[in-house]
């Protein structure tokens, strides 16, 4: 009860600043009423009385002044004395409080490292206006293959007028121009829009205007709108920019207006959207005309205000199921409604939730070594704080000690912490995870920096309680009557609670990072199909204003491969349309074997491909054969299909001379006739673990693509081969752009990085959390060795040996990893099943990932043991026993 | 009045937590006192009684509470609390020393 009034006072000190104004005001005119009732004791009147009692009195503002600045500096001074005295009391112990600080850092430093990540992600909205009222709308074409295909034309007019809970709806698509103003040819990655894509966003331009429909009068889109970083790059960030023309695929184009400078397209991965989208022109103006087959469009709308998501949704569904009556198709129409910022984070969210609960675990590991150690020095100043007791110290003093070093404590820990978060942000930014970097600036930031603050005030009031028990105890006459030894229990029950619950949370995080690791074991043995070691890609034009279709083209492409291939250690070049794992659109497309048939058409991915592609991507061609120079525009329509095709469309016979009704035009239908020359093996170009569509390959000559790819295989390191590609394609025409000059291995890298991310990070977080628990199991058998030595030195004098002595150390040792391990196996088999998403190629129960952390543990548990045990055998039997 | 000696802080405290050693008393009779026992040397303001007294209370050495006066008006009385009477007591050893070093050395 006195402690309640303690705090109640404290309270009062903090807050009930009025009424200590109101009291001392009171305070003071009962002075003012002393001194004149004396006054008037001597025969004063009542007003010489007051007169005089005033100038005794001297001026009340500043008395009050002074006493308000009294409360201010005691208040202070306290504070200072208590940090003061938890410096002391930590500084006592300093290999504890060092441990207790260090242990804290570890784990609040990694868990600020992963808020900074959880904050640039997954909390921070897309750069668009009101995002949670944008929606992405997409066709499902599961029976193609595509369960989320872009819509066309026609679809999205039908959007536009015949929906009721959006504002509008605005459509993008992703293509490339050359940039040839005054300078070096620059390839850029456009988007080309509809007039309300910006409207539906909510950009507003930076100078200049956006699309407006009269821009379409002039015939073919004669204007662009450049994205701030292109409009510094290129034009220097001169506003006079704005209204002229530039040079656009050798055309002249106006500028209409540049974006503001924090707008970039962010579209979810796999939308066919790169995320270097840096310039914008009109799509066609007929677009609502177009096949209601040919699919491109990606289609954004923003609701109305106060529409949910779920309104809106039955809104676009209600129109498929209108337009699947009107125009009847096998496939049927159903869209697919997302919410634009939800899906963008899609890919992520999983495995930044493992992470991040994975953290979560280390912290409280690390916080509960830190509780331990705590509680272990309580225990062992119980004879100072009876003292202190004995003095008159109440309980709220000790309270607030308590709390300052909790604090104290807390705080050295989240600095240091917050310089080993820098580091590990650091060290996780060098595994270079594109598809979390494309989300946001990944930084510690002041936000993120006051949520570690938050979060170590939280743990620091907690370690200030956690020791109370301890400390508070009333017995004062025993802990001060007793000796050091007899204040001991021999087993420290709730530190070897807090040792097994550390224990357990290391298993947990064992097996998950063993999962993870085999995952990523099944996703790297995957064969992709095709050979990424010592391949070199680059993109370069196929076509310019230079090189018409198609006989300059042709000729340009055949000097591009000749010149490549005269190139020292070059063994194969060929051309490609598409890159595995491509952010650009991919192409595909229904085919048949039957004219005009009437059943739903299954969907192939199109690609185009020059001679030699095959041998460069080192796919192998089963049988037939690849193109050569000699499958021109007029010759024969040829293409290659691959086993699954091959498979699914002629079961049990060759497909070679076959002929097969495909639409390399993509008008939405099948129109054109191709004969199959070869057969290759399915390839994994989009994803390595999804299931994928039967493939196609048409020669570039017949299917005119631009920009392609090239693919230089090299017997040599293919990075150190790029300043020599680059030289060639400048020697065979410096007005081309050449880009993206990477190894093929990158791409391939970049399709397994979010499961290396998710392994390596998890993984790291296990292994610091096996070092804390080692130190958690020390810290008690270290413990435990002092509190049985007068036993043990008993027990050696009556003639035991040593070893066995050591057996009685490891068994303590041996006890409390067990049930721990125990513990966790069980508490990892539940949290298996969450993770199951991430999993690939191992089920959540996969039996070697619960057994291997046991041995590393057993080991683990005996390193923490053998200090304490050598301690425990080398004691010297005289000596233990003369010491108690 | 008579000649009277402003007071450095921490003899201030010393001798208002002395004035309080034999039982409570409230503003005033605190500075009455003081007067009284240093025969008039020491003449305490209120604008240096009322910081005092509540640089000590903060400080948890005396606790004041609202009681009747021996008139019967309502006056805030501070009392010694067990911490200040320690820190009266090592106060007074500390002053004890300070003075017996300074007379020392003004007389050798």
């Amino acid at each position: 009860m006195r402690l309640l009034a303690r705090l109640a006072s404290l309270w009062q000190g903090l807050f009930g600043r009025a009424r200590m104004d109101a009291e001392l005001d009171e305070e003071i005119a009962s002075y003012f009423d002393d001194l004149v009732a004396r006054r008037q004791a001597e025969g004063l009147s009542l007003d010489e009385a007051r007169r005089l009692a005033r100038r005794e009195m001297g001026s009340v503002p500043h008395v009050k002044a002074a006493v308000r600045e009294s409360w201010l500096v005691s208040a202070w001074d306290q504070t200072r004395e208590d940090v003061r005295q938890a410096w002391r009391g930590l500084a006592g112990t300093p290999g504890l409080s060092a441990l207790a600080v260090v242990t804290f850092a570890l784990g609040i430093g990694s868990a600020t490292a992963i808020l900074g990540v959880l904050h640039a992600t997954l909390l921070t909205p897309p750069p668009y206006l009101d995002p949670d009222r944008l929606l992405l709308v997409w066709a499902d074409m599961s029976a193609a293959g595509y369960p989320r295909a872009p819509l066309s034309g026609p679809e999205l007019q039908d959007l536009r007028t015949r929906t009721t809970r959006f504002e509008g709806f605005g459509a993008v698509w992703a293509n490339s121009i050359t940039i040839t103003n005054d300078g070096e040819p620059e390839f850029v990655r456009i988007g080309l829009v509809t007039p309300e894509f910006f409207p539906v966003l909510g950009v507003q331009p930076l100078a200049g205007r956006l699309f407006e429909p009269k821009d379409y009068v002039n015939g073919p889109p004669g204007t662009i709108l450049l994205s701030y970083r292109l409009w510094q790059r290129r034009f220097g960030g001169e506003l006079g920019i704005v209204g002229r023309a530039i040079t656009v695929n050798e055309k002249p184009v106006i500028v209409v207006g540049v974006l503001p400078e924090g707008f970039r397209l962010l579209f979810p991965q796999g939308a066919g959207i790169p995320d270097t989208v840096e310039a914008y022109q009109l799509l066609n103006p007929h677009t609502a005309e177009g096949p209601r087959g040919q699919r491109y469009l990606r289609v954004v709308g923003r609701t109305r205000p106060g529409v949910s998501f779920v309104e809106a949704r039955q809104d676009v569904d209600r129109l498929a199921a209108e337009l699947a009556r009107e125009f009847p198709s096998p496939d049927g129409l159903s869209f697919v409604t997302v919410s634009l910022a939800k899906d963008i984070t899609k890919t992520v969210r999983e495995p930044i939730v493992m992470v991040t609960a994975g953290v979560a675990l280390l912290l409280l590991i690390a916080a509960v070594n830190v509780l331990g150690v705590l509680v272990a020095r309580a225990a062992a100043r119980r004879r100072e704080i009876a003292v202190r007791v004995a003095l008159g110290a109440g309980s709220f003093r000790i309270l607030r000690l308590s709390l300052a070093e909790g604090l104290t404590l807390a705080l050295i820990g989240a600095a240091l912490g917050i310089a080993i978060g820098q580091a590990e942000l650091a060290a996780l930014l060098a595994l270079s995870p594109q598809a979390l970097r494309r989300l946001g600036t990944v930084e510690l930031d002041t936000r993120v920096l006051a949520w570690t603050c938050g979060l170590a005030l939280v743990w620091g009031v907690l370690f200030a309680m956690a020791p109370l028990g301890e400390l508070l105890r009333r017995d004062v006459g025993t802990a001060l009557s007793a000796t050091r030894g007899e204040t001991r229990r021999l087993r420290p029950f709730f530190r070897s609670a807090l040792v097994v619950a550390q224990v357990t949370l290391t298993v947990v995080l064992l097996v998950a990072a063993g999962l993870l690791t085999r995952t990523f074991a099944s996703i790297q043995a995957i064969d992709p199909g095709f050979k990424a070691e010592g391949v070199l890609a680059f993109r370069v034009p196929s076509a310019t204003p230079a090189y018409q279709w198609p006989a300059a083209i042709e000729a340009l492409a055949r000097t591009v491969r000749t010149t490549l291939l005269a190139l020292p250690s070059v063994t194969s070049v060929g051309a490609v349309s598409h890159l595995p794992y491509d952010t650009i659109p991919n192409w595909g497309g229904p085919w048949s074997t039957v004219e005009k048939s009437s059943e739903a058409l299954p969907n192939a991915d199109y690609r185009s491909v020059g001679p030699g592609f095959f041998d460069a991507a080192g796919v192998e061609v089963v049988s037939g054969r690849g193109f050569t120079d000699a499958d021109g525009p007029k010759t024969e329509r040829v293409a290659v299909v691959d086993e699954l095709l091959a498979i699914r469309a002629w079961p049990g016979a060759s497909p070679l001379g076959r002929r097969l009704q495909v639409d390399p035009n993509s008008i939405g239908d099948p129109d054109t006739w191709v004969t199959v020359v070869g057969v290759a093996r399915h390839i994994r170009h989009r994803s390595l673990v999804e299931r994928l569509n039967e493939q196609i390959y048409f020669p570039l000559t017949q299917a005119f693509r631009n920009p392609v790819a090239y693919l230089v295989r090299t017997s040599g390191d293919p990075a150190q081969l790029a300043p020599a590609v680059r030289a060639a394609i400048r020697g065979v025409d410096p007005r081309l752009p050449i880009y993206e000059v990477q190894p093929l291995a990158v791409n391939l890298e970049r399709a397994r990085e979010v499961q290396r991310f998710t392994m390596t990070l998890v993984g790291a977080f296990a292994a610091l959390a096996l070092l804390l628990a080692m130190i958690g199991v020390y810290g008690v058998i270290a413990y435990v060795v002092v509190a049985r030595r007068r036993e043990f030195g008993v027990r050696l004098a009556l003639g035991a040996t040593r070893a066995q002595i050591g057996k009685l150390v490891l068994l303590e040792g041996a006890q409390l990893t067990a049930v721990g391990a125990a513990l966790g196996l069980g508490a990892a088999f539940a949290t298996a099943r969450v993770m199951r998403g991430l999993l690939f190629g191992v089920g959540p129960g996969d039996s070697l990932a619960y057994c291997a952390p046991l041995p590393v543990l057993a080991l683990a548990a005996l390193v923490a043991c053998l200090w304490p045990l050598r301690r425990a055998t080398a004691a010297n039997v005289v000596d233990v026993l003369r010491a108690e | 009045m008579g000649r009277s000696t402003e007071l450095v802080r921490g003899t201030l405290d010393l001798l208002v937590l002395k004035t309080l050693e034999l039982g409570p008393r409230h503003g005033i009779s605190v500075a009455d006192r003081i007067r009284q026992t240093t025969a008039g040397t020491f003449e305490v303001s209120p604008g240096s009684l009322f910081p005092a007294l509540h640089r000590l209370e903060q400080n948890g050495f005396i606790r004041g509470e609202w009681t009747q006066s021996a008139e019967g008006r309502r006056v805030k009385a501070y009392r010694l609390t067990a911490q200040g009477r320690q820190k009266l007591a090592a106060e007074k050893r500390e002053w004890a020393r300070v003075v017996g070093a300074m007379t020392q050395a003004l007389e050798s």
